[in-house]
């Protein structure tokens, strides 16, 4: 088990949310945006092993592309890149990608808290 | 390294069991009821007669009390259903504890369909029952109070022999599942008016698929399996007598040996209790003193259990967990529930249970490993 990109962006342009208490799970994404091109992508997570590595999967997957291109992203995504989860583990990885696209959504409501 | 910490799922088949079960699927493969005109059957009769007089002498039972089953659930179906059976007209009630093995509470939900009613009293933060409660809610109408005597995640030991003085006093049967226990403390069924007793050969180093019911002489029970006349017309089928005989002599080294190994796992425990102290945010579960020496329940603050688990996996380390999103039980613990963690800190919870195979070398690995893993989970999870 080796998660890349894993800590904090101090100055992040953007920074998203998901939990699931109930399971133990918590996923905090931070982005860093120049030009609309993810230039960083970092997270903290607490979850079961299928939300550490999709969340380190989408840091490695959606550095130096565009937020255009990273709003695209669906369960496709993980299904693409894991294969085929079962339904539970699927929803665990799913908590990486409501992060990840909080994170952006914060980011084009100019870094507020995405409400 | 590979450590396997998870003897209370299973254990490894002791060499010495092995070897003397070997035999009776080769050259003594014979069915020992037809003892009577074969004497290599005559033998494997004999042979599983001291496996009977094993089991007795570890529980303080008499030869003829004890029936080979098929391991622990059909010990514990056979104790409920035989003894519900016998009650189907007047029905009336069971008392249990809902931190009961999965066998004991899914084998009370289906008598509970035939019509009975089924009560469970309430178990403290240590998942410990408190006899006065059974005290107040025993009525005329219970027949059976079936309550475990050490429980398997959380490594609590029931107050039984206050329990079964309570059942004896109001005429009732007591049933215990004593899988956990058996051959790693203590059992003497007439000290604590124990009737029905449920073991499980692979849980103390013996085969699996084999176990045995404890039926104290004059209680009623009706038969498990209708057939070929065996156990005393009680349990028909084929004896497994490899099974059997491998069950008796896991018995016989634990009674010779239980003393020696509960010291050495206690010393192996108390070096991973030393270091978890010095980790913060490390809770042990269960009762403080009355537990089973094996058996180490820990929740981890800001550690999920499925990826300590898997972390551990990956080298080489066999713990369980009582809660995991993958698991086929998909729900958290009931016994972790039932104690009073939240869905959240039985997500933490992770399960380690020794054995007499374990090394200290071992122990100072896993120490090793499992401290490294909770500072890097830690330092991976949101504050």
């Amino acid at each position: 088990m080796n998660p890349r990109n894993v800590g904090e962006i101090e100055d992040a342009d953007g920074i998203g949310i998901s939990e699931s208490p109930e399971k133990s799970g918590k996923i905090i994404f931070y982005i860093k945006v120049k030009d609309n091109i993810l230039i960083d992508i970092k997270y903290k997570v607490i979850g079961c092993p299928s939300a550490i590595t999709s969340s380190s999967l989408i840091s490695e997957s959606f550095k130096d592309k565009s937020i255009d291109d990273a709003l695209k992203i669906d369960t496709n995504f993980l299904k693409d890149n894991l294969g085929n989860l079962p339904e539970d583990v699927l929803e665990c990885a799913k908590l990486s990608i409501v992060s990840f696209r909080n994170a952006i959504k914060t980011y084009k409501k100019g870094g507020s808290d995405g409400n | 390294m590979y450590v396997y910490l998870n003897n209370a799922a299973t254990t490894k088949t002791d060499g010495r069991v092995l070897f003397k079960m070997s035999k009776y699927y080769s050259e003594l493969f014979e069915n020992p009821m037809t003892s009577n005109y074969s004497p290599l059957a005559k033998n494997v009769e004999d042979e599983m007669e001291i496996s009977r007089e094993n089991v007795a002498k570890l529980i303080n039972a008499k030869k003829e009390e004890i029936y080979f089953t098929s391991g622990g659930t059909e010990s514990d179906n056979w104790a409920i259903k035989g003894t519900a059976l016998l009650n189907w007209d007047k029905k009336g009630e069971i008392i249990s504890i809902p931190i009961e093995h999965m066998a004991i509470i899914k084998t009370l939900e289906t008598v509970k369909k035939w019509g009975f009613d089924i009560k469970f009293l309430p178990v403290d933060k240590y998942g410990m029952v408190d006899p006065e409660d059974l005290k107040k809610i025993i009525t005329k109408k219970t027949f059976l109070v079936s309550i475990m005597h050490a429980n398997n995640e959380i490594g609590t030991i029931e107050p039984i022999e206050e329990i079964g003085k309570i059942c004896k006093e109001n005429g009732v049967l007591f049933h215990t599942d004593a899988v956990q226990s058996a051959c790693h403390i203590d059992i003497d069924v007439n000290k604590m008016n124990i009737d029905l007793l449920s073991i499980s050969a692979h849980k103390f180093y013996g085969p699996k698929g084999v176990g045995a019911l404890y039926i104290r002489k004059g209680v009623d029970i009706y038969p498990f399996m209708d057939g070929g006349h065996q156990e005393n017309e009680l349990r028909s089928g084929t004896h497994n007598s490899p099974g059997i005989i491998g069950l008796g002599e896991a018995v016989r080294i634990a009674m010779e040996e239980m003393e020696e190994e509960k010291k050495s796992i206690l010393f192996m425990k108390k070096m991973i209790e030393e270091r978890i102290k010095k980790i913060e945010g490390i809770k042990i579960n269960g009762h403080p003193e009355k537990r089973l020496p094996n058996n180490l329940s820990l929740t981890i603050d800001r550690v999920n259990a499925e990826t300590m688990l898997t972390y551990l996996a990956i080298n080489g380390i066999i713990v369980s967990a009582g809660a995991a999103c993958s698991a086929k039980e998909k729900s958290p613990s009931h016994v972790l529930k039932a104690i009073g963690l939240s869905d959240e800190l039985a997500h933490n919870t992770i399960r380690i249970s020794l054995g007499k195979f374990n090394l200290v070398k071992e122990i100072e690995y896993f120490n090793e490993v499992f401290e490294y893993g909770v500072k890097r989970f830690r330092e991976m999870a949101p504050k």
